[in-house]
């Protein structure tokens, strides 16, 4: 079988699995007692282990089964978790990874030299056994079943047999379906696919002999197998199939009694092989009732789990990059949209106008359903940094508790390819930097155990992602000594900075406060790289910190890159768009309220002295008209806690504005961050309001 | 090799668009133009280098524009009813050129053009060739690479 079309599904579905097996680990590790995690994983390791069979890749196959099972040991708890047993799982998880990840760029599969782990897992699976007899090896339990097939048409495999075998304990009926079309039959695909589709009504088609794929080319003679787990009986789908022209025959068996009648010989001829893996360590329980008590275990969740990735209806993949087509014809209509406002507008057209508000409705709910698509939670980012913060933890010898919180929120595909790296950086950071010794906490009175939270929430129109830590916190004074030290600042100005945005100073290039230089964080590459990625998404971070109680660093980053909410705003004949998010108020002031404090403007503000930047002289915009009025408009942004006021001519109003690159000619300059059509086409700069304070 | 360079494969021609700049006419090869615009709203992008003009929208992407004039180094004249916008492309770069007018699509018989150490001066850089055509009309055929200068002057 030609497999390489469903290599790309094999690699994403392995990955999610060899994830959902990091997760279950971590929380074994964490509650030993806790047993029924083991299910879950035990199945996670099943289905790996059943796939990369399919897909002929035996030493992955072999190695999961080995793992398998160790697993199974401890949920029929006849092993005790233990950390050698959880980091030699662990290990083995990660060779796992380097396999698959090698199978999938076109590599070998043995990158591995799985003979150790395979051995140790072994090991581990028989000196906790109470049989006589040593494990059974896994090929020999895989070929079992395939031996005495000649009496049937039809191969069953594990998973087959698992998912049959619990589908009829969980009260559902599973037939072995023999179909012969008619001699003569010319669209045989074409039938295939009628039987295949109703039986698809009645229920799940497990497996087909030929292969589905074969079936669609028709490469079989007149007749084939198909078996379906239903909760209808026999005759109602024996008459739907028999309704379909061209099919001839229709002979259905019972495929559990099938399975009963092709184990008994083989439990027989070898009673230990043939119940493997679950029985092999299990003396007491016998060779014929072996597969009952082997599905009697897992609740009969598993043949739902199989049934939703044979049937595979529910979603489409896409690619991201026809999502971007969508999201910039998205963005024409919008522009367009908003031009034919202003017609109707101008020329008074009420009812041009009427039926711009209902198309006004369509299009905003279009544009969030574009947007949503492009959403995808956090989690799938997040999901890798417990296991890299255990690994760190164990490697600095330092004890902590990760909470995530907030995987749910939902952030532009964009976005979510790129936050990977800069969280990561801050939670080694934090690790590394914050958080004490266990002794040294201790001394300090705090529980040995740190806190580290990775916690994402929505923010207004923002998402923020914190990594907090309750570690020994940053010492503003410190950083003023070392910047001062490395020349980034002078002495004076370092005495000026309050603490807050001394701290702040870690985020300039070349910063690095630690003692030692470790290999995880603290090469002078940290922060300044992080908040430079995180800049180029249109977001900013900051860092709040309390000596002895910890940091709090907080990504702040906009829902999505494409369509944002602006003021607009006018300086002489020239039109900014300034984004809504980092806007506080607009204030009406007067040329009186404006003081001076040393030598720069400022306004109070709610007893709150505000820097004011006056943008016109900023962006050198050319006079054209002398002001002659005396209201100053000032509209108040804010990065974070530090605020200013920027001085405009005149407020348009809040609109919804597309984002558009000025380019690679263009790409590179301050205070702009992009360009935007208006309603009536002509472009406006999008000011960034970071770079402008 | 920038003589080379111009010619279409085909039988050592090349097709120009004509345009002028204050006196004189310039080229660009047609392969590189993309279309013609008569004069629209150009929007001013501050920090952007002095031979930047600004942006303009074209069909609702952003547009840089460059005032071919100022690149060159050549007095700057008002705008006409004449004056129009080239939008060429070079690689996946497409920028807008003011022009004080287009003369036409001229096609130059390889054997007609100089190359470019014919006129030396400082903007020799900017300029592959000259072409002749008919008797007294040349044609300065100009480097949209060095012109759009992404390898210097950007910042």
């Amino acid at each position: 079988m030609d497999t390489n079309q469903y290599m790309e599904m094999f690699l994403e579905e392995s990955r999610e699995h060899l994830q959902s097996l990091n997760d279950g680990l971590l929380a074994l590790e964490n509650d030993p007692e806790e047993v029924s995690v083991v299910n879950d994983i035990f199945r996670n390791a099943h289905t790996i282990k059943g796939m990369s069979a399919t897909m002929g890749f035996t030493k992955i196959a072999e190695l999961t089964h080995d793992m398998e099972n160790v697993f199974d040991l401890l949920r029929k708890e006849q092993m005790k978790v233990n950390p050698d047993i959880m980091d030699t799982l662990f290990k083995t998880i990660d060779s796992l990874e380097q396999m698959i990840e090698s199978v999938g760029s076109g590599g070998p599969e043995d990158v591995v030299d799985i003979t150790s782990f395979a051995s140790k897992l072994s090991a581990l699976a028989s000196g906790k056994s109470i049989s006589e007899a040593e494990p059974a090896p896994a090929p020999a339990a895989e070929a079992a079943p395939a031996a005495p097939a000649a009496g049937s048409s039809i191969e069953y495999s594990d998973t087959d047999k698992d998912v049959i075998l619990e589908a009829a304990n969980g009260g559902m009926h599973a037939y072995h379906i023999k179909v012969t079309l008619a001699a003569g039959c010319v669209l045989k695909s074409a039938r295939t696919y009628m039987v295949m589709n109703s039986l698809d009504q009645v229920g799940e088609v497990v497996k087909s002999v030929p292969p589905a794929e074969d079936l669609e080319q028709e490469k079989f003679d007149q007749s084939f197998d198909v078996v379906v787990v239903t909760d209808s009986e026999m005759k109602p789908i024996e008459d739907t199939l028999l309704s379909i022209s061209e099919v001839d025959t229709v002979e259905m068996t019972d495929a559990v009694e099938e399975i009963k009648q092709l184990e008994a010989p083989a439990a027989a001829a070898a009673p230990a092989e043939a119940a493997a893996p679950a029985a092999s360590n299990v003396p007491a329980t016998t060779a014929p009732t072996a597969p009952a008590a082997k599905s009697a275990a897992p609740p009969a969740k598993k043949p739902a789990a199989d049934a939703k990735k044979l049937k595979g209806g529910q979603s489409v993949r896409v690619d991201i990059e026809k999502l971007d087509t969508l999201l910039n014809l998205m963005g024409e209509l919008v522009i367009n949209k908003v031009r034919l406002e202003q017609i109707g507008i101008t020329h008074r057209l009420t009812e041009l106008t009427e039926t711009l508000e209902q198309m006004d409705r369509v299009t905003t709910d279009l544009q969030t359903v574009v947007m949503k698509v492009r959403m995808v939670p956090v989690g799938q980012v997040f999901n890798r940094f417990p296991r890299m913060v255990r690994d760190l933890a164990k490697e600095l010898n330092k004890e902590l508790n990760l909470t995530v919180e907030g995987e749910e929120t939902e952030l532009d595909r964009t976005v979510i390819d790129e936050i990977g790296d800069p969280i990561m950086h801050l939670l080694r950071n934090s690790l590394d930097h914050g958080l004490e010794h266990p002794d040294e906490r201790e001394a300090k009175g705090k529980p040995r155990i740190g806190e580290v939270g990775l916690i994402a929430r929505h923010e207004g129109n923002n998402v923020v992602i914190m990594v907090t830590d309750d570690g020994k916190g940053i010492d503003a004074d410190v950083i003023r000594r070392k910047a001062v030290e490395k020349g980034m600042i002078s002495q004076e100005e370092a005495d000026s900075l309050d603490d807050a945005d001394a701290v702040r100073l870690i985020f300039l290039p070349g910063f690095s406060t630690a003692e030692q230089i470790t290999d995880v964080s603290g090469r002078g590459v940290g922060m300044d790289v992080v908040r430079s990625k995180i800049e180029t998404l249109g977001g900013h971070v900051d860092v709040e910190t309390k000596i002895d109680e910890g940091s709090v660093f907080k990504i702040k980053l906009p829902l999505t890159l494409a369509i944002i909410q602006a003021l607009l705003v006018k300086v002489q004949e020239e039109m900014y768009a300034i984004p809504l998010g980092s806007i506080d108020s607009t204030i009406n002031i007067t040329q009186e309220d404006i003081k001076t404090v040393r030598n720069k403007e400022v306004i109070v503000l709610r007893g709150q002295i505000i820097p004011i930047i006056r943008l016109g002289d900023v962006l050198n915009v050319p006079r054209v008209n002398e002001k002659d009025n005396d209201d100053i408009f000032v509209v108040v942004v804010h990065i974070g806690e530090r605020k200013a006021g920027i001085v405009v001519d005149n407020l348009i109003g809040q609109q919804e504005i597309v984002i558009k690159t000025l380019g690679k000619l263009l790409a590179g300059l301050k205070v702009i961050s992009g360009a935007t059509v208006l309603g009536d086409g002509r472009v406006a700069m999008i000011l960034d309001v970071s770079a402008l304070m | 090799m920038a003589k080379a360079e111009l010619m279409n494969v085909v039988e050592g021609e090349v097709q120009v668009v004509a345009f002028k700049l204050r006196k004189e006419e310039y080229g660009f090869n047609i392969l590189n133009v993309k279309e013609i615009k008569g004069l629209t709203d150009i929007t001013r992008v501050p920090f952007a280098s002095d031979f930047i003009k600004g942006v303009i929208n074209l069909r609702g992407s952003v547009l840089p524009v460059i005032d071919l004039k100022k690149r060159l180094g050549l007095q700057d004249m008002e705008y006409t009813d004449d004056t129009r916008i080239v939008v060429v492309r070079e690689d996946d770069l497409e920028v807008g050129m003011i022009v004080d007018a287009v003369t036409g699509v001229i096609t130059l018989n390889g054997e007609h053009i100089d190359a470019a150490k014919a006129v030396d001066n400082e903007n020799s850089r900017f300029i592959t060739g000259v072409g002749k055509v008919e008797e007294e009309r040349l044609i300065i055929l100009l480097n949209l690479e060095a012109i759009i200068g992404l390898q210097d002057e950007i910042k």
